[in-house]
């Protein structure tokens, strides 16, 4: 392929950084801003921190060479790597909260379904278990004067104390 | 109150590390309204509903779900009667619409032991008062379930998908104005609310029909349809305006309704006579013996320049059929796959005709003919003619594959395709086992 148009982008902390055109054009958002014209200078992307935009930027790369015809990688071999990037010990969950945010601003649709995904599965995970047929929560909150009579049971989250 | 009692029984484990549980989920209870939305879309309702008790701010974030799927994750399963799951469904599915706050955009509702009840009923009333987008309703069991009249009068709807339903508008019915993909599956409907429907449907463009009664003859009036699937048993099946129609795929499961009428206008015509755009076409079951009625001409006034994939199930020994097969080949000239199911049947000889195919590669070239997969074959001569009559017609053969019917006469069918002359030199033959 010929030599493809280098983008800059800059994030909220002033840090630069240089990607391919079709690596930028991952995101809907920067996409467009190029479109428009706007792309003479440096993109500026007040949202997103130099840290994940990092992320990003090596998400997105990986995306793109993946179906460049020369290094095609099958779709098993991909999900693998998305599986790896965003395992939870490797990416803290305050990132994984900003990575949502910057996939959701920059419009980037695979990025937000794992992230997204990623946070179901967790919430799965965190669900206790529960013996009786969970109609019974939908009845207890459904009223307040029974959520505090069942208090008792959830002492462990303090939580639901307050309002 | 009744619960109390029961729910200070239960016993609960406590989650490993309380605190930093919360604060990680008290940090994403902060994402926008949709992003919510979609973390929650991905688990089954069963827990989205249990995240309520995550903590307060995550108390009402599964009530704005836009969709809502009711399937067999719903109830933890455990081996109990029948009728105990479907009470504890309904139960479920009640407080779930009552405890919902917002539009419900789509709406599935599919459990093996959702039998015949007219709690139904209720929840249409309910969801017909919310923007409804999609509805995907399928009663597994039993008698069909008639629809009650509320769902008609949802014209936000996009998809509707129905199984084992009764279909009857009520006469205030004017159709949906924005229904673009529509899946009836063991549907009992009248023929002229079947006409009705489709008529009054403008943006259709998918329509699926399998198993349906009540009515026999299709009338497809329907501009802006590009995808066509059916299997049943039908009288007729007529396209009108189908102008952008470009995948079809029709299954005749019976063929005693089949009317031989010597000397009229061949079904081959008056079926593509609508159909200019076709790209994908799958004639299964008895539907070519359909095709083959009438005065079968040697190919169509106008060739079916899009098609490029054509399967067809063919009876070899039927001479209608084969006429019926040449006259569609000649008109596909840019056709790029091709799969042959050879379905033999009694009460037919082959002795008049068993040369149809052979010299008949004169009147047909395939360029584009990469792919071509035959199986059922037993190794007649009117098949292993139709094979040859394939590889003298497409230089651009890449690959043929083969199967056939059974393992007898396998070895003298082998040693006559090896003798076959090939236009392609690429072509690779590969038999399959029986």
């Amino acid at each position: 392929m010929a030599s493809s148009r280098k983008i800059t982008l800059r994030s909220s902390d002033g840090e630069s950084f240089e990607v391919e055109e079709a690596v930028a054009v991952e995101s809907q958002t920067i996409k467009h801003m190029i479109e428009d014209d706007c792309a003479d200078n440096a993109i500026p992307l007040p949202n997103v921190t130099s840290k994940i935009l990092a992320k990003v930027i090596e998400y997105c790369k990986k995306h793109v060479d993946a179906s460049k015809a020369e290094d095609r990688v099958n779709d098993e071999d991909l999900k693998a790597w998305d599986a790896a990037f965003i395992k939870v010990d490797q990416v803290d969950q305050a990132t994984l909260f900003d990575l949502i945010l910057a996939a959701n601003y920059l419009n980037i649709k695979s990025l937000l379904d794992l992230t997204c995904q990623t946070v179901a599965d967790m919430i799965k995970g965190n669900l206790f278990p529960v013996r009786n047929e969970w109609l019974n929560f939908t009845f207890s909150i459904a009223n307040r004067e029974l959520v505090l009579v069942c208090l008792t049971e959830w002492v462990a989250h303090r939580r639901l104390f307050c309002s | 109150m009744s619960y109390d009692g029961r729910i200070l029984q239960q016993k609960r484990e406590a989650p490993k590390s309380p605190c930093q549980t919360e604060i990680e989920l008290d940090r994403f209870s902060r994402l926008p309204g949709h992003i919510i939305d979609q973390i929650l879309s991905q688990l089954s309702i069963r827990d989205a509903v249990r995240t309520s008790v995550l903590s307060t701010k995550w108390r009402y974030k599964w009530a704005t779900l836009p969709n809502l799927v009711f399937d067999n994750q719903c109830i933890s399963l455990t081996s109990q009667d029948q009728v105990v799951i479907k009470s504890k469904l309904v139960s479920i599915i009640d407080h779930v619409l009552l405890l919902h706050n917002g539009p419900v955009y789509k709406f599935r509702l599919s459990h093996r032991d959702l039998v015949g009840i007219t709690d139904i009923d209720r929840w249409i009333l309910h969801l017909s008062r919310s923007p409804i987008r999609e509805f995907v309703l399928e009663i597994w069991k039993g008698q069909r379930y008639k629809l009650h009249s509320c769902l008609f009068s949802c014209q936000n709807l996009m998809h509707l998908e129905l199984f084992n339903c009764l279909v009857r508008p009520p006469s205030t019915f004017h159709g949906f104005k924005n229904l673009k993909s529509l899946d009836l599956q063991h549907v009992t409907m009248g023929q002229d609310v079947f006409e009705h429907l489709i008529t009054t449907c403008p943006l259709l463009e998918r329509l699926t029909l399998m198993n349906f009664d009540g009515f026999s003859h299709l009338n497809i009036d329907a501009p802006s349809l590009l995808f066509f699937d059916i299997g049943g048993v039908f009288d007729d099946v007529s396209f009108i305006n189908t102008f952008q129609l470009a995948l079809v795929s029709i299954g005749l499961y019976a063929k005693d309704k089949i009317s031989k009428r010597p000397g009229c206008t061949s079904n081959l015509l008056k079926f593509f006579a609508h159909l200019p755009h076709i790209r994908r076409l799958e004639i299964q079951s008895y539907f070519l013996k359909y095709l083959a009625v009438g005065d079968v001409p040697s190919k169509l006034p106008s060739p079916c320049v899009d098609l490029g994939y054509l399967s067809v199930r063919i009876n070899f020994d039927d001479w209608e059929e084969n006429k019926a097969a040449l006259c569609l080949l000649r008109s596909s000239p840019n056709l790029q796959e091709l799969e042959i199911l050879a379905r033999p049947e009694e009460g037919f000889t082959t002795d008049s005709f068993v040369s149809f195919w052979e010299g008949e590669h004169w009147s047909c070239m395939f360029d584009q003919l990469r792919l071509v997969k035959v199986s059922g074959i037993s190794g007649t001569r009117l098949e292993l003619g139709f094979i040859s009559f394939l590889l003298l017609a497409s230089p651009a053969l890449e690959r043929m594959t083969m199967k056939p019917a059974s393992a007898n006469g396998q070895f003298l069918m082998m040693k006559e395709l090896l003798r076959f002359r090939r236009a392609s030199v690429r072509a690779e033959i590969i038999y399959l086992d029986p």
